[in-house]
């Protein structure tokens, strides 16, 4: 008895020595992760680094304009903004491990912006950004496009008195949003993304399981921010077209369809190995007419971007005009939140949360 | 006549005088293990998390009976709850420390289903029973400090109480694994053991069929079977070995916290007399020469107990009429579900309170969605202004605490001066099939106050 119990110990021993306890590192799984190797590579690092690129060009490019601004200047500087904005929806779904640590979604995307806000603090030439709504890419739609209602009255304002009031602030919002992609950036690069590959399993506060916890609760963002708050759905079907994300730029829809489209580039990861091949791997679940959980998904996956690509911009006009459209492409966006989680979740063993708790 | 017989015997079984040393382990074990979960539950944040931010708790008793509850109170209930585990390790004031111990850990478990875990209802049980027996008359602080209660010997109920108790965990957790999906499926094993192919050397093997198949039929028999191993004396040991490998190998799987350690703990009290006396001769580092056993429930006459310290204790009827009642009550409990022609796993009709420890995978997605009768117009309702991440994880795929949820959200809207109709759009997958519509969209939920009939959850077939 003592004998089968000593044995017994000594085994558990050995596995309780790594039990969570992933400093030491004897302890770290022995292999690190090919495919968590392969998200951190191919898809998280280059979205960052794509990010990252687009809003340095963006302050580059605003340089010129400072300088100058004049018509010629702030259509490039615009597309430059655009064109950031447009590479950050396709990071916006790694809010875990270093991202979420510094809150990064909120402080580059808050939407509405608080203009009052905003116009109050530059008016004070106080450039602090010390809430999330005032500053961001939402801010930065707000000083190139929202501030006067042609692009006389916004070219007025950056060679009037009080332009480098203006510039001052529009700097500081272009270099807050740099600094934050690049410190999360260079923690992937870093640390992070050493120990990422290595904390395997999907249980909770693996990297599986916070990568696709994160990605879910991203995908849901789409739904519900931008599509269903702004459409109504949340107030008695009072639709709330200065809710939507690009109220002045007047590209919600775009950058919607960005968000969604990346998704599913997540999902796919092209050549390399992403959440696909783990669902490919769900072998209990049968479709309506005998498909696969990863052929159910894409097709979700293609109905939500076809359904949200009819959905013409300004959203802020079609959420008044056309129900009909904005709903079809909600509804489609819900039944995927659907798949993801119930089949998706239960298929690959990965409970719906960030914190821990017993269960039984 | 037979049956005044029968009483009688029984009567005189259960009375029959036995040595001290197995309740004094299981109290020092019991008590151990409850300061360390009361340690643990308060370091990992979760007095705040579950009991202090939630704005609403999901209640046992009805939509409007909410137990009292605010922060200091909550604290106050833990510290007491440390401070009798500690009094019952220690057998110091015995009877206040478990009473304590019972009623503060119960009222903390009763004040919202989201935490509802069979093992919290399981150390509820324990403590309750062992608030009866005489575990503190020998080894412990009260018989130092009042050695007129000091007593080497036990009436056999009081450690054949919290044997039987464990014996009914065990064996309807068993009997709650023989069904088509656990069996024939090995499901939801098979998932679980799906996701552990990262585990050091023996990850490979979790991920073949065959594992789960053998895992699942395995666990089933040894929660059929093992109350009988540890009754036998002479299959006793390769059954407390199986309790150590089946709850070391559930620990090292699944996130169960405690629980498997409270298992080892309790499941000790099996042991003889004798081996006890041994356990605390070697901790003690001495003999207690005074007089030697047989083992429990074995009538040879060196089971009566001829020691100085001897001491008759009455036979108390009202007492063990309340154990007859408990555990016929214990019997039934977990059979209710039968009541009803419910597919259990789906509508979960009876599912606590039943032993059914880690038998199902069920995920779900639900948004409430609020119909304002005036004008008709609908808006969905965000889930997360009223819960908190945990009650909404754990109220996706639980019927009750989905009517509870909303009517929570009813009578918010009508404190705001809005009468609306509250409805769900929901569905569930369980045990990794392709999900289904759960509850019925149509069903005004605010209108349903009791669940009794849960002809509202879409049928499962």
């Amino acid at each position: 008895m003592t004998k089968y119990i000593t044995i017994l110990l000594l085994i558990t021993a050995l596995f309780w020595s790594c039990n969570g306890d992933e400093e030491n590192p004897e302890c770290q799984a022995s292999d690190p992760d090919v495919m968590l190797m392969d998200i951190r590579d191919f898809t998280i690092l280059p979205a960052y680094q794509n990010a990252y690129n687009k809003i340095v060009e963006a302050r580059d490019i605003s340089q010129d304009f400072i300088l100058t601004p004049s018509q010629d200047q702030l259509g490039p500087f615009r597309n430059a903004i655009k064109n950031a904005w447009l590479a950050w929806q396709e990071a916006s779904g790694f809010e875990f491990g270093p991202a979420s640590d510094v809150a990064l979604r909120s402080n580059v995307n808050t939407f509405p912006v608080d203009s009052f806000g905003v116009l109050l603090r530059i008016e004070n030439q106080d450039i602090t950004l010390i809430a999330n709504d005032l500053k961001g890419f939402p801010a930065l739609d707000l000083l190139i496009n929202g501030i006067g209602s042609t692009d006389e009255e916004i070219l007025a304002i950056y060679t009037g008195d009080s332009a480098a009031d203006y510039t001052a602030y529009l700097t500081a919002v272009l270099i807050d949003i740099e600094d934050r992609i690049l410190s999360v950036k260079a923690t992937w690069e870093d640390s992070y993304g050493e120990t990422f590959p290595t904390n395997t399993g999907f249980s909770t506060g693996s990297s599986f399981s916070m990568y696709i916890n994160a990605y879910i609760q991203d995908w849901e963002q789409i739904k519900r921010e931008r599509i269903a708050l702004p459409l109504g759905l949340l107030t008695f079907q009072t639709p709330l077209p200065n809710q939507v994300e690009c109220i002045y730029g007047a590209y919600s829809q775009e950058l919607a369809l960005a968000h969604a489209v990346s998704h599913y580039n997540i999902y796919k990861s092209a050549d390399h190995l992403g959440i696909q091949e783990l669902v490919e791997g769900v072998t209990n679940f049968t479709g309506n007419n005998g498909e696969t959980l990863d052929e159910t998904m894409v097709a979700q996956f293609e109905l939500g971007i076809a359904n949200l690509s009819v959905v013409p911009d300004p959203l802020s006009e079609t959420v008044l005009l056309d129900f009909d459209i904005v709903n079809e492409a909600y509804l489609a966006l819900q039944d995927m939140v659907v798949l993801m989680k119930t089949d998706m979740t239960s298929g690959l063993g990965i409970s719906i949360n960030f914190a821990d708790n017993d269960g039984d | 006549m037979m049956a005044t017989d029968f009483v009688k015997n029984i009567t005189n079984k259960l009375t029959t005088q036995v040595a001290v040393f197995p309740l004094a382990t299981f109290r020092v074990v019991f008590g151990a293990l409850m300061l360390f979960s009361t340690i643990r539950f308060w370091y990992y944040g979760w007095i705040e998390d579950f009991y202090i931010a939630p704005s609403h708790f999901f209640s046992y008793f009805g939509q409007d009976w909410i137990l009292p509850y605010n922060a200091p109170f909550i604290y106050s209930l833990f510290i007491i709850m440390a401070i009798s585990a500690v009094g019952i390790m220690l057998g110091l004031f015995f009877r206040a420390s478990s009473l304590l111990f019972f009623l503060s850990f119960t009222y903390i478990e009763l004040i919202d289903k989201t935490t509802y875990l069979n093992h919290y209802y399981f150390v509820s049980l324990m403590a309750f029973l062992l608030l009866f027996t005489p575990a503190h008359r020998a080894l412990s602080l009260d018989s130092k400090l009042f050695p007129r209660i000091k007593s080497w010997v036990v009436p056999q109920w009081s450690i054949l109480a919290l044997q039987f108790q464990i014996a009914i965990l065990y064996f309807f957790a068993g009997v709650a694994k023989l069904n088509y999906d656990w069996l024939f499926k090995a499901q939801p094993m098979s998932l679980w053991l799906q996701s552990k192919s990262d585990f050091p050397i023996l990850g490979q093997f979790f991920v073949m069929e065959e594992t789960a198949f053998i895992f699942s039929w395995a666990g089933m028999l040894f929660d059929i079977s093992i109350a009988f191993l540890l009754f036998s004396k002479k299959l006793r040991p390769l059954g407390y070995l199986a309790v150590v490998a089946f709850h070391l190998l559930t620990w090292l799987l699944f996130p169960i916290g405690v629980f498997p350690w409270v298992m080892i703990g309790v499941t000790l009290i099996f042991f003889s007399a004798d081996w006890h006396k041994r356990l605390w001769e070697i901790v003690w580092s001495s003999r207690f020469r005074v007089y030697s056993f047989g083992s429990i429930g074995n009538k040879t006459a060196s089971n009566k107990i001829t020691t100085p310290n001897y001491k008759l204790l009455t036979i108390n009827y009202g007492l063990l009429s309340l154990l007859a009642i408990h555990f016929t009550l214990q019997l039934l409990v977990p059979l209710r579900h039968h009541l009803s022609d419910d597919n259990l796993y789906w509508t979960e009709n009876g599912y606590r309170f039943s032993w059914r420890v880690m038998l199902m995978e069920k995920t779900g997605y639900l948004e409430f969605r609020v119909r304002n009768i005036a004008t008709q117009k609908e808006s969905i309702v965000q889930t997360g202004e009223y819960f908190s991440a945990f009650q909404q994880r754990q109220l996706v795929t639980q019927p009750d605490m989905i009517l509870q949820a909303a009517n929570v959200i009813a009578k918010d809207y009508e404190n705001r001066g809005i009468q609306v109709e509250v409805y769900a759009d929901s569905f569930a997958s369980l045990n990794g099939e392709k999900h289904r519509p759960f509850v019925n969209p149509t069903v005004n939920l605010a209108s349903l106050k009791n669940d009794q009939k849960r002809d509202w959850i879409v049928q499962y077939d």
